[in-house]
């Protein structure tokens, strides 16, 4: 499915930096096309999972906006995206408050206007909305389903962490909530209820354009109440949100209702009355911006500097600090952009260079903010170009000093990073994650890879250990478990692996182990290439894994160059912050190894260290 | 109020609009876990969403709990439980 636009307006965005919440924010600022409009335009994100989601068509619109003439911020909040902070944090529905109040001062200074028109989509609207009422004077709110109230999301929120799976042990704390990959600490949730569209004074703007969800379809009380308010209120329900909200790499743009939003900010009235706009600011392309010890700095590379990506090392390079020459460059996952699902790129890259590496988060063609060749689909990531985009920001980071390097990828990251390994010499180590599939076979080549990724099921382990369970025989006697689809999951493994016992026998095997997975790991470990496999226990890219390279990496077990691990209580995205944190310190602890062993000198003829 | 064959059909309904199955909803059996066949935490959350237009119930948070929405039969149960649908008794001691 073709998930993003064919063609991209040509890049007119420049990285943007500012202080919101306590530290730096990070954005992107898009100046209208002339004519100008004398509007600027701030784009406030919805939060987590959603934000995700919806990343791509906040790009779009941004643009969209800009080639008829308005400028535009689109920005992360303070604990979100590429800004310091985290969800942690205390404060942080003020702090979101307040990043929306920067980010349009932001447009204000670089557009050089003073006419304001605010744009957001679920919480992203309301807190839109609470932003405006505080400053007054915004004329234009684009209201996308909004979250009328802070407790209906609240509640959604609950309903979100109760279904997690209740194999996840819960690490958080109590009246703390992790939905979607995301914490809302008890006093986040607290804040988050005391927020009420209906009741904002002053009214938030001007004019209000209201869009109805296209799936479940709720009006909602702000059209009726915002009239009442005497705003010059529209409410349509138009298409787009369902495409927009589904998995990253299935979002399908509706241009129609990005037209339709762009058409309605153009129908402002010109006001009678023009406060004076501040003088007009060039962007400078940020140098980069300190957090926590740490230093990120936006870089653009590749031959046309058409791929982008955030580099995070230590705010403080000694001259003793060897690590600092390892990079550890980070894939995407399926579509989604360069933080990672769960933002969880963000987290790994700011431990790493607080622990003295460097961390490169990435976007791959056409992925978050590198620009799309001509007909970008996600089944471009199992193509060659991603390789040629890894191997650019490997140059990238050679020209800043960088000499040994890493790549880490989870699911369809890991394909990425594990092929690249195997055509770029200069690629030290790999750290692949939760991987599905690492191969892709031309007889193969007809298949989605959406299709080779099981939907709900989970390791073959994960259903023997079950059978241990008293409370597994009580669903299976109710008729709650799907014994046939587990069955043929079984059947598949057994069927694949009898098929290669047999080719063994029949003598038919050697050239295809030798060019299969397993084949091409042992090359790329006598060639003294690292890798670490972590693989969640219960995950079924687990039985892949196993499959070629062995119960818990047995078969590799020779080579001083693999390890394999096993998370338990971890999903496919590492959604809690337990597992986040166990990655985080395996990678810290496996690269402290690494490089302990690569400091011993050799002694003649002794044998390979484990 | 609806009637439970009603009520079961309109949650297939919701369940197919709304559920990201993996599996084909009028073969899935009443009792069959959801979140097995496909449903993940967000399509949860949407469904929830779409049942309570439907059946115009609020769902009470005690009841925002993943059993609630793990199979047809489990929904069902809720659905009744709010006022939804009437249940007939000899549906019920058949279920037993």
């Amino acid at each position: 499915m073709m998930g993003l636009t064919a063609t991209r307006a040509q890049p007119g965005a420049v990285p943007i930096v500012f202080q919101a919440g306590g530290g730096p924010c990070f954005g992107w600022f898009h100046a209208g096309d002339a004519p100008a409009r004398g509007i600027g335009v701030v784009m406030c994100r919805p939060l987590g999972y959603e934000g995700l989601c919806a990343y791509q068509t906040y790009t779009q619109l941004a643009e969209t906006l800009a080639a008829a003439g308005f400028d535009v911020v689109r920005f992360d909040y303070h604990g979100t995206g590429d800004s310091a902070g985290s969800d942690s944090d205390p404060g942080r529905v003020r702090a979101w408050t307040d990043s929306v109040r920067a980010a349009i001062d932001e447009v204000r200074r670089y557009g050089g206007v003073s006419r304001i028109a605010l744009f957001g989509v679920r919480l992203g609207a309301t807190l839109a909305a609470h932003a405006a009422s505080e400053i007054g004077g915004v004329e234009s709110l684009v209201m996308w389903a909004p979250c009328a109230t802070g407790r209906s999301l609240v509640r959604e929120l609950r309903a979100a962490n109760a279904s997690r799976t209740s194999t996840l042990h819960d690490d958080i704390a109590p009246g703390d909530v992790e939905a979607l990959g995301f914490l809302f600490t008890q006093e986040t949730v607290k804040d988050l209820e005391a927020l009420d569209c209906r009741t904002l004074s002053p009214s938030p703007a001007q004019r209000v354009l209201i869009i109805g969800r296209d799936d479940v379809p709720i009006e909602g009380p702000l059209p009726e109440k915002y009239r009442a308010m005497g705003m010059n209120t529209e409410y349509a329900v138009l298409p787009g949100y369902a495409s927009m909200m589904v998995e990253p790499h299935e979002v399908v743009l509706e241009q129609s209702t990005l037209d339709f939003i762009k058409d309605w900010l153009v129908a402002a009235p010109q006001p009678q009355a023009v406060a004076p706009a501040p003088a007009k600011i060039e962007t400078v392309y940020p140098a980069g911006y300190e957090l926590e010890g740490v230093r990120e700095t936006p870089i653009t590379f590749g031959t046309t500097h058409a791929l982008f990506g955030v580099l995070a090392e230590p705010a403080q390079l000694p001259d003793n600090n060897r690590h600092c020459d390892t990079a550890i460059l980070m894939l995407n996952v399926g579509g989604n952009y360069r933080i990672g699902p769960n933002r969880i790129h963000v987290k790994i890259a700011r431990s790493m260079a607080a622990a003295g590496y460097r961390a490169f988060r990435l976007d791959l063609t056409g992925i978050g903010d590198s620009h799309a060749g001509a007909a970008f689909c996600m089944n471009n990531l199992y193509a060659k170009d991603s390789s040629a985009d890894v191997r650019a920001a490997i140059d990238c980071l050679a020209a800043k000093g960088c000499k040994n390097f890493y790549l880490m990828g989870i699911c369809s990251g890991s394909y990425v990073a594990f092929q690249t390994a195997l055509v770029e010499p200069r690629v030290a180590g790999q750290i692949l994650m939760n991987s599905r599939l690492l191969e892709w076979r031309d007889d193969r080549a007809g298949e989605s890879w959406q299709a080779s990724m099981q939907i709900g099921y989970k390791s073959t382990d994960f259903y023997l250990r079950a059978l241990l369970r008293p409370d597994v025989y009580r669903r299976l006697l109710l008729g709650e478990i799907n014994v046939n689809g587990i069955a043929k999951r079984f059947k598949t493994i057994i069927e694949a692996r009898l098929e290669r016992a047999m080719n063994r026998l029949l003598g038919r095997s050697a050239e295809q182990e030798d060019e299969g997975v397993l084949g091409k790991m042992r090359k790329l470990s006598a060639r003294g290439t690292d890798t670490l496999v972590i693989s969640a226990a219960e995950d079924d890219g687990r039985d892949y894994l196993e499959f070629h390279l062995g119960r818990r990496g047995n078969r590799m077990k020779g080579s001083p160059n693999f390890r394999m691990l096993l998370v338990d209580d971890c999903d496919h995205t590492f959604s809690s912050e337990q597992s986040q944190q166990f990655v985080i310190n395996a990678m810290l602890e496996h690269l402290r190894r690494r490089a302990a062993v690569q400091s011993i000198p050799p002694e003649p003829a002794s044998p390979a260290f484990a | 109020m609806k009637s439970t064959e009603q009520a079961e059909t309109e949650i297939r309904t919701v369940l197919r609009d709304h559920g990201r199955l993996a599996q084909d909803i009028a073969t899935l059996a009443p009792g069959a876990d959801l979140y097995q066949a496909g449903m993940t935490s967000h399509a949860s959350v949407n469904v929830m969403l779409a049942l309570e237009g439907k059946f115009d119930v609020e769902f009470p948070d005690r009841m925002l709990k993943r059993s609630v929405f793990a199979s047809i039969d489990a929904i069902r149960s809720a659905l009744a439980e709010l006022g939804a649908i009437a249940e007939a008794a000899d549906a019920q001691v058949a279920q037993a």
